[in-house]
């Protein structure tokens, strides 16, 4: 036992003078290391509160919610807010013209000498205004020249109204496709919008009726609601605008409007039934602008002349930013069935639209395809206006959406087709606005992670105040003469520190366990262990393959392929860097495996063009890729009758003979790069090994006349073999464990166990990489959102993990346990 | 077994033969001897050619010409100058028999193999080379080890010349890769490298074509934020693993007991665990938290928000203060290995002196203990600063693209991540779009800084070997 310093008198003898100040000094200095530290972390932590939110805007119109008698002129202010100067400021309008009619568009008094974007003089301004009464729209730009508008909140626009007499109704003025500019930089800004609407209470005025209302209606009416009432069913769509289920999450601006779609541009529908009768799909959210959390309702309404049965069609939206919670039939026609009809086939069409990467065109598309709903001729046909079916989506992230349907099929009562028009509508997204409710949308999960987050951190908490106190504890024996027996300072800090680790450790495993779990109802023990799985992660929801044997196979083939190779030659240049020199080679080689150490493996991963180039396609690919990379017959090879019958090839001209998917490598690839990964890596292990070897037997042997050699092979080697066993496990879990090296080489999805099993020039990824794919689909990293993987994955990318962490545990556990035997069969 | 020591004892006998030989015989006896070891000169250099044949085989991507001759040459050669020494010594080398069947074989089968092999239902069409250019390298080796020791004299020291070519191959292979893999990052890379791409960060926000319905980004690539984003991790994780690393360290090598085994024994799992696994299990948190926007404090802290300039906070997916946290869990054993190993190494003489004047458990850690092992901490901390730039498991669940910044509570983002993304990301993402011609040049610096701290490193390490070797002043 080696002297620990831990001698009884210390706390028996009186403090040595010199000791006095130390401790002092220590006390002091601890002391304000514990300060710098809390103040840093306390800086950290507030550092992005004290950034105020300056350059987001918002928009309300004022007042909200106005009633007026019908003929009575009325006008509303459009308050305009932001956090920094603004310059110019743009949004439109758009109010049922049947019920209101613009009269005059006034600057707010901070803008006054704002120059309208449709000019200032009073002709054209006239013009614009009657556009708008045509067509419900008008487009507000005020550009503030040669000033700026401060920052605050201000009145931007007033706008005259005069309310039409007759029936009566509830007109929304809605803003939308708002943008501010900021002054000093010109880069414009999002804005939160507040629509507003006015009721017009039943009453004859004097103000002229609407212009020509019965035959200049809008042509794309910008919603149902909107449409001219010459089918005599005008009503449906306060059944279909209530908030869905879920809607009742707390807007931020309040939804006080139902915004509608504006119908895509292009075919307008024809207002005269002749012809083939066409269907207009609209698509109305319950809110134009949510926060992120929140759900909104997307709700599909057609307007179609002749009945239908059956309904059709794709709803696109941007799914970095919205994700599909569910899709549910419209209960405008009872009776009527979703399509596609069984749940799962639906909840699957939702997981691929969530994740839809399979486009490279549209790489933040999703698509919720073929869905519609059918109608049985028993219960009714579809006929005129009403919602077809609802669709909830959640804002994951900030930013402005389109959510657009775009019909597929509609077939009517008949069985005939007809044609149809889509439309579109846009929700903004934004953070939540307000400071005192921004905790209470993170819900109930959040709450989980704030307990773990504060748990964690109140032990750490408790663990540095141990060792502070600890360190600053006066001589451990009391003025009363009781000796306490406290351990000394470094026993307590050194056993704290060190348990950080081992408590992370154990969360760490904790987590991967509990993440684990669902996997076992979800796919199922069985299915997990399957020996199929379906070749894309995204699309595998679809056919429920979710077996692991082939990333279980593609890791044991990497294993061995990068041991194979890294072994033999880390074992040459262990030899040489200390049993045989070879003059100064030993001495150049050391520092240079020193130095390989260092290289991370992503640098590995990216050489793996040069050797496919110089390796993998002469040797192992001999195609028609091949063929006319080299130059076509130069090498004997016609690329016409290249590759002969029975030869697994892509089928494609020009592809590799197992690539289906234009991925260049295999697991061979994978194994050869890792090996170069692991050879510096279990180098120096095993020349310490060498060195390390009981030199007795060395020189006993060296003595006898033996060679060098010889006594390597005799005396050295088998003394050795512990350690460098030891060194070859550690070595097969960093191979195994990386990630990078297969992703790029192997790719990331295990597809089958390869067949025969020894097929090293299949891609077959291992469990690290193929694990990581499902939990973050790797193929979307780089827009730096990536959508979340469905539930499943997640759950089978962890049994991954919990594969590979049992792996490492249990080849430690043994390893140690063999050495403590060889270390003792060697002392006895 | 018997057949191997047989041999053996062939190789013997025929070793002592040849000694006897070279020591006790005068005259033609010793013009003989010489004669039998300068004949193996000519298999030495058709050995040699045989070995440069079999590495332009393996680059190649011709069918083979020179297997065939190559094969029949070595074989030839041998049989030469074996039949050499049988008529004058009438000593026959079996290994050399051996070798001279194998070549044989050999050559047989490079010139009746198929040009293309297939089947097996393996998927890949297998150039002939693939099987000959491995297997002249063995070949041309071991008939290059033979004629050495033969030409040395069979002497123990010859047998240990012997070994020589078997080490040196495998060594000159793999030399050749790490060679092809430098060429390839600094050539691709400095093709790529300007002062504008480093000092701009990669911004996605510039239009191209801004038309109200189709606003057309073009997004201009840069690097600066996974420099400093990479520089920042290496420190944060550093000072995050070092108290506990050298805490550990420290109770491990001085309290050694119960405890210790646990510590040790966790701190080896977590260096042996793949990295992919301690991402997965921290990335659990954040799926917890997906829609929480990124105002509350939990969120700001784990996830990250980035502000933009518009003001707007957006969450981001992991905060270089988590990212950092994880990646100290993985170097902090580095740190107490290294620190374990400069306490043991405390001359038995300095910690007895400094108990025996009186110094308590906590003075002497502070003041003979700790500045002993100073030099290998430091050496820790430096394999450790290394080791952060190869954690991109981890961090591939929690990267951004890094376009809003790099501190504590931004996203985090490396250079590493970078050249993953921009590589494998889908083809019609920004970032991926953007970056992908420099990703060699990201690689370049990557390379450019861990070598740094590896190469600072290993200096304190020699330093420390010129302690270990008696100089206390070294230090």
């Amino acid at each position: 036992m080696k002297p620990t310093s831990r001698p009884d008198s210390d706390t028996d003898s009186p403090p040595h003078p010199a000791r006095r100040p130390y401790r002092r000094r220590l006390r002091l200095g601890g002391a304000i290391s514990v300060l710098i530290a809390l103040a840093v972390a306390a800086s950290l932590a507030l550092a992005p509160l004290a950034v105020s939110a300056g350059g987001i805007g918002t928009l309300a119109v004022n007042p909200t919610d106005e009633t007026v008698a019908g003929g009575a002129p009325f006008s509303i202010d459009i308050v305009q807010k932001a956090g920094v100067a603004t310059s110019q400021v743009q949004t439109d309008l758009t109010f049922d013209p049947s019920l209101v009619q613009l009269q005059e568009i006034k600057a707010g008094p901070a803008w006054t000498g704002s120059v309208f974007a449709f000019g200032n003089d009073a002709a054209t301004a006239a013009d614009a205004i009657a556009g708008a009464n045509q067509n419900g729209t008008v487009t507000i730009t005020v550009l503030a020249t040669g000033k700026s508008v401060s920052a605050g909140e201000t009145t931007f626009v007033t706008l005259r109204f005069a309310a039409v007499s007759g029936p009566g109704g509830r007109s929304e003025l809605r803003l939308r496709n708002a943008t501010m500019a900021d002054a000093a930089t010109q880069a414009t800004f999002p804005v939160i919008l507040t629509s507003g609407s006015v009721t017009i209470t039943p009453g004859g005025g004097s103000v002229s009726s609407p212009i020509a209302s019965g035959s200049i209606t809008p042509s794309l009416p910008p919603c149902p609601s909107a449409t001219p009432a010459e089918s005599g069913t005008a009503s449906p769509l306060p059944s279909a605008m209530k908030p869905g289920p879920k809607g009742s999450a707390k807007p931020t601006v309040q939804p006080s409007a139902a915004p509608c779609a504006t119908p895509a541009p292009t075919p307008a529908p024809s207002p005269t039934p002749a012809g083939p009768a066409t269907v207009t799909l609209y698509l109305v959210t319950d809110h134009d602008t949510v926060a992120v959390g929140d759900t909104i309702t997307a709700t599909i309404l057609e307007n179609s002349d002749n009945p239908l049965s059956s309904v059709t069609f794709d709803v696109g939206f941007d799914h970095s930013l919205l994700q599909v919670v569910s899709v549910d039939a419209a209960t405008t026609w009872q009776g009527a069935t979703l399509i596609p009809s069984r749940p799962s086939v639906v909840q699957a069409a939702i997981d691929r639209a969530n994740s839809a990467i399979l486009d490279v065109n549209y790489p933040n598309e999703g698509v919720l395809q073929g869905i519609g709903i059918n109608v049985p001729a028993e219960v009714g046909d579809v006929s005129v206006s009403g919602s077809l079916l609802t669709v909830t989506l959640k804002a994951i992230r900030t930013g402005n959406v389109d959510i657009q349907v775009t019909p597929v099929d509609a077939t009517d009562a008949t069985g005939v087709t007809e044609q149809m028009v889509g439309s579109s509508a846009a929700v903004m997204i934004a953070t939540s606005t307000g400071g005192a409710g921004g905790g209470g949308a993170t819900g109930g999960k959040g709450l989980d992670v704030d307990w773990v987050l504060l748990v964690s951190a109140s032990v750490l908490f408790v663990e540095l105040l141990a060792c502070v106190v600890v360190m600053l504890l006066p001589a451990r024996t009391l003025r009363s003469g009781v000796r306490l027996r406290l351990p000394s300072w470094p026993f307590v800090v050194s056993l704290l520190l060190g348990l950080i680790p081992v408590g992370l450790f154990a969360g760490l495993v904790g987590l991967i366990v509990v993440n684990s779990l669902p996997a076992l109802t979800s796919p199922g023990i069985a299915a997990l262990f399957d020996d199929h799985f379906s070749g894309h992660v995204y699309s595998n929801a679809t056919s429920g393959a979710f077996g692991l044997a082939p990333a279980v196979a593609g890791t044991v083939l990497i294993g061995i392929v990068a041991m194979t190779i890294a072994l033999p030659v880390s074992l040459a240049l262990a030899i040489v860097t200390t049993e045989f020199p070879m003059g100064p080679l030993g001495r150049v080689l050391r520092p240079v495996v020193g130095l390989l150490s260092g290289i991370p493996p992503i640098i590995y991963a990216v050489s793996m063009v040069a050797f496919v180039r110089i390796l993998i396609i002469p040797k192992f690919t001999a195609d028609s890729t091949f063929a006319t990379f080299n130059g076509g017959a130069a090498i004997g090879v016609d690329p016409s009758t290249w590759p002969p019958a029975g030869i697994p090839s892509g089928g494609l001209p020009g592809l590799f003979p197992w690539d289906l998917t234009g991925m260049v490598g295999c697991t061979f690839l994978a194994g050869l790069l890792i090996s170069l990964l692991v050879i510096p890596f279990i180098t120096p292990m095993i020349a310490d090994a060498i060195r390390n070897a009981p030199t007795s037997t060395r020189e006993a042997s060296l003595a006898l006349g033996a060679s060098r050699a010889y006594t390597l092979r005799h005396a050295i080697l088998p003394r050795a073999l512990p350690a460098i066993l030891s060194a070859v496990v550690l070595g097969l879990l960093k191979a195994v464990g990386d990630v990078a090296i297969v992703t790029f080489a192997a790719g990331a999805e295990a597809d089958t166990i390869p067949n025969p099993i020894f097929d090293i020039f299949e891609h077959t990824p291992s469990l690290a990489a193929h694990g990581a794919n499902m939990i973050v689909p790797f193929t979307q990293l780089s827009t730096g959102m990536v959508t979340q993987s469905s539930a499943a994955n997640t759950a089978v990318g962890y049994v991954c993990a919990l594969l590979l962490l049992a792996l490492a545990v249990a080849m430690i556990l043994i390893l140690n346990s063999l050495q403590a035997r060889w270390r003792r069969s060697l002392a006895g | 077994m018997t057949a191997r020591s047989e041999s053996e004892l062939a190789l013997e006998n025929s070793q002592s033969t040849a000694a006897g030989l070279e020591r006790f015989s005068l005259g033609r006896s010793s013009q003989i001897a010489r004669s039998i070891r300068l004949v193996y000169g000519l298999p030495l250099a058709v050995s040699l050619m045989g070995i440069a044949g079999g590495m332009a085989l393996l680059i190649s991507d011709q069918p083979d010409p020179i297997a065939t001759p190559a094969f029949s040459l070595l074989a030839l050669a041998l049989l030469a100058a074996t039949l050499h020494v049988r008529m004058e010594t009438a000593v026959t080398s079996r290994s050399a028999l051996a070798l001279i069947g194998l070549l044989a074989v050999s050559a047989l089968a490079s010139l009746l193999l198929p040009k293309w092999l297939y089947g097996l239902q393996l998927n890949a069409i297998i150039s002939r080379t693939a099987i000959t250019s491995p297997l002249l390298l063995v070949l041309s080796t071991a008939v290059c080890s033979h004629s050495l020791r033969a030409l040395l004299g069979n002497t123990p020291g010859a047998g240990d010349k012997a070994l020589y070519p078997w080490l040196i191959l495998p060594i000159f292979l793999v030399v050749l890769a790490y060679g092809l893999i430098f060429f390839n990052v600094v050539v691709d890379g400095l093709h790529g490298l300007s002062l504008d791409l480093l000092t701009r960060a990669y911004d996605p926000t510039v239009v191209a074509k801004n038309v109200t319905a189709n606003t057309q980004y073009s997004p201009v690539p840069g690097l600066r934020n996974q420099i400093l984003g990479s520089l920042l991790l290496l420190a944060m994780s550093l000072s995050f693993a070092a108290l506990p690393g050298i805490g550990a360290g420290v109770f491990m090598a001085e309290y050694p007991g119960r405890i210790a085994t646990v510590i040790s024994l966790s701190l080896q799992m977590l260096r042996a665990i793949s990295l992919f696994v301690i991402g997965a299990a921290a990335y659990s948190m954040i799926l917890g938290m997906t829609g929480t926007p990124g105002d509350d404090l939990t969120s700001k802290l784990v996830r990250g928000v980035s502000l933009t300039s518009t003001g707007l906070s957006l969450p981001e997916r992991g905060s270089f203060l988590l990212v950092s946290g994880l990646v100290a869990l993985v170097v902090a054993p580095v740190i107490a290995k290294m620190t374990e190993e400069g306490l043991r190494s405390v001359p038995r003489e300095l910690r007895e002196a400094s108990v025996a004047l009186g110094a308590g458990d906590g003075f002497g850690l502070r003041r003979v203990l700790l500045p002993w092992a100073g030099p290998n901490i430091l050496t820790g901390l430096l394999i450790a600063a290394a080791e952060t730039s190869a954690s991109l498991a981890i961090i591939i669940f929690f990267a951004g693209t890094g376009e809003t910044g790099v501190g504590p509570v931004n996203g985090v983002t490396t250079l590493d991540f970078a050249i993953f993304a921009s590589h494998w990301g889908g083809g019609g993402n920004f970032f991926a779009t953007a970056m992908n011609p420099y990703h060699m040049t990201a690689a370049l610096l990557l390379i450019v800084l861990a070598l740094g701290m590896t190469v600072a490193s290993m200096l304190m390490q020699r330093r420390m070997g010129r302690r270990a070797r008696g100089s206390l002043t070294a230090i």
